[in-house]
């Protein structure tokens, strides 16, 4: 215990004045100001769309201006003429639907969105089948298979559990094997191989002080964020167990290597796995089932559920998963530091 | 209480021996001196007698344990002294070396004590990064007495110090000596290894030359020598010659017929002159 505690002092010590702790603390205000102050709340897809009614019959712009915006996916507005259309679709990114006698015409501006164009025509459909008198529901009923999927957390904050796997996990990654290759720089290791040091205690030690900031960066982003309207207790056990996961991680693969350029190979390979399940995230219906074994997977959507409050039956066996999978690289990182970092060397 | 018998060692398969099949022992509270020149292998050594390097033949005993069965107990009984300065910068001198003792498992000495026998004591809130190359080697040399050893490594422990702080850190190994610590030094300076060692390997391209104790190698290789100042055509040359050496006693006779002396005096030959008489080359 003796022997890991003075461990622990000397890597709180080296993170401290190695500014570790003042890159964190920045990190933080950061992601906060981000967050809080740059995301929109709202991710707006809005259409404006601008209406010139040139038929004979002349009462669809009555029609329209009489249903209002409501319930509408874009924005209507009626012009009175070719031109107005035309100076109002330059300055702004609209879209222009003229009426005629046995036509409509649709102006776009050339990169709207293919989902928004083809709810809009839609909608047109729907309009001149019901100026027609072919077909007029009297109204829409939506009926949702999963309740809690409508509980929609504004956009800014649907980006937390993405920007803590992508920024404040990697943090700690990145810090322990600055660690570890500071320890290389100064000989250090040398100096502990000479002396009877225990090699679990130099390994937990560093991921313990290292996933510290990544928790401690985790909890200030959200309790700055979100507020105090979520489980605390769940929300530390995931982060915690996430930190101190990734920092091993950050352990493992920086061994084999001397300095953050070498590193930087093989840590640009791991972002890239651990970021891929962000895009599952975002677009839920592009999920291979191979993302699943991804660690930042499940850890996205199981904090994306303790921030929206939304009750999870996961999070303790997803916590007994991450408890393994941390046991795991832990025993794979004693071995390895045990041959690699401590073991005697065959050449100079 | 250090037996070597047959150590070799090679950087790879193509390279040739860096240490070429040597032997020696080393008695408990003897100062064992390494002396080569850059480059011998003397520091190959040292890594392999203190498991920092791979054995990869012959036989190293502590006390009869093979230093490859030696566990923590062993690294509790030795010091360290590294050629180059291994101190964590962001550190003071004092962190480093309190720090350092809470890693054994043995009573520890009081840093500040180490740091004023070495002549840093001034220094020691300051970060070892800003101290200079001569401090951060005294830093190292205090640390490896953190757990008093039985065993103390020293690399080069003077190299690049000023004579004042050189003569404090041998006072300091003699010290040590007198304690019962057995010394391993390894050195390319012939006075350290004079003044110090009870017994010195000569160390030239991984094979040991000789072993002895220095005074023996002065009596049995530096005493006819001559030291000889003269002019050959206007230039002035100086010359040391060993007169049971055939060559050098022609060519001695041939100097003084026909150069004009200006001194000439018979000399105790330097432990670097034996070296150069056995090896042909320098300690440089």
């Amino acid at each position: 215990m003796k022997k890991l505690w003075t461990l622990l002092k000397i890597d709180y010590t080296m993170a401290l004045r190695g500014k570790f702790i003042l890159l964190t603390i920045i990190l933080a205000i950061l992601l906060t100001v981000i967050i809080n102050f740059v995301l929109p709340e709202k991710l707006t897809t809005e259409m404006s769309t601008y209406i010139l009614d040139k038929t004979r019959y002349g009462g669809i712009s009555a029609v329209l201006n009489a249903q209002g915006d409501e319930g509408n996916a874009f924005k209507i507005e009626v012009t009175k003429s070719e031109e107005e259309l035309t100076s109002k679709l330059t300055k702004s990114n609209g879209v222009g639907v003229i009426f005629e006698d046995d036509r409509v015409i649709i102006v776009k501006q050339g990169y709207e969105d293919e989902a928004a164009l083809n709810l809009m025509t839609a909608t047109l459909n729907l309009l001149t089948r019901k100026l027609a008198g072919v077909y007029s529901p009297a109204s829409f009923k939506y009926t949702v298979l999963e309740p809690q999927s409508t509980e929609k957390l504004p956009f800014n904050k649907s980006m937390i559990p993405a920007l803590i796997v992508l920024d404040v996990f990697l943090l700690g990654f990145y810090l322990i094997a600055a660690m570890i290759f500071q320890d290389k720089k100064e000989g250090i290791i040398n100096a502990y191989r000479i002396s009877p040091i225990n090699i679990f205690g130099y390994i937990v030690s560093k991921v313990v002080i290292n996933s510290s900031l990544s928790i401690a960066l985790a909890l200030i982003i959200i309790a700055t964020t979100v507020g105090f309207q979520m489980n605390y207790l769940h929300y530390f056990v995931i982060v915690t167990l996430s930190a101190l996961l990734f920092s091993s991680l950050g352990m493992l693969l920086s061994q084999f290597y001397s300095s953050l350029t070498e590193f930087m190979y093989i840590s640009v390979a791991f972002i890239l796995i651990i970021a891929i399940p962000v895009i599952s995230y975002f677009q839920p219906s592009f999920s291979v089932p191979f993302f699943r074994y991804i660690p930042s997977y499940p850890v996205m959507f199981e904090i994306k559920n303790i921030i929206s409050s939304v009750q999870s039956k996961e999070i303790w066996s997803l916590s007994l998963l991450l408890a393994a999978e941390l046991a795991g690289v832990l025993v794979l990182v004693y071995f390895t530091s045990k041959r690699v970092l401590f073991g005697r060397r065959h050449s100079s | 209480m250090i037996e070597v018998k047959d150590l070799y060692f090679k950087y790879s398969e193509k390279d040739a021996f860096c240490i070429d099949h040597i032997s020696f022992n080393i008695d408990k509270g003897e100062i064992f001196g390494f002396l080569g020149p850059n480059g011998a292998g003397k520091t190959t050594v040292q890594e392999i007698l203190t498991g920092l390097l791979k054995q990869q033949g012959g036989t190293v005993l502590y006390q009869g344990k093979s230093i490859e069965e030696q566990k923590e107990d062993f690294y509790n009984k030795i010091g360290v002294s590294f050629e180059f300065p291994n101190l964590y910068g962001k550190l003071t001198g004092y962190e480093n070396l309190k720090y350092f003792a809470g890693l054994f498992s043995v009573p520890t000495v009081d840093p500040n004590f180490l740091l004023d026998l070495v002549g840093i004591k001034d220094a020691a809130n300051k970060r070892t990064e800003q101290y200079s190359k001569g401090m951060k080697q005294r830093a190292v040399f205090a640390r490896s007495l953190i757990n008093n050893p039985e065993i103390l490594f020293l690399d080069e422990p003077v190299s690049g110090l000023d004579p004042t702080t050189a003569k404090s850190i041998k006072q300091v190994i003699r010290k040590e000596k007198e304690k019962g610590t057995t010394i391993f030094l390894t050195t390319h300076n012939m006075f350290v290894a004079e003044e110090l060692c009870d017994e010195v390997a000569f160390i030239d391209e991984g094979k040991i030359i000789t072993i002895d104790t220095p005074k023996n190698l002065k009596l049995q290789y530096g005493n006819k020598s001559v030291e000889v100042e003269y002019k050959m055509n206007e230039h002035l040359q100086k010359e040391m010659l060993f007169l049971e050496n055939k060559d050098d006693k022609s060519k001695l006779q041939n100097i003084i017929a026909k150069n004009q002396i200006i001194t000439m005096h018979t000399k105790e030959a330097t432990l670097e002159e034996i070296f150069i008489k056995l090896t042909g080359r320098g300690l440089v």
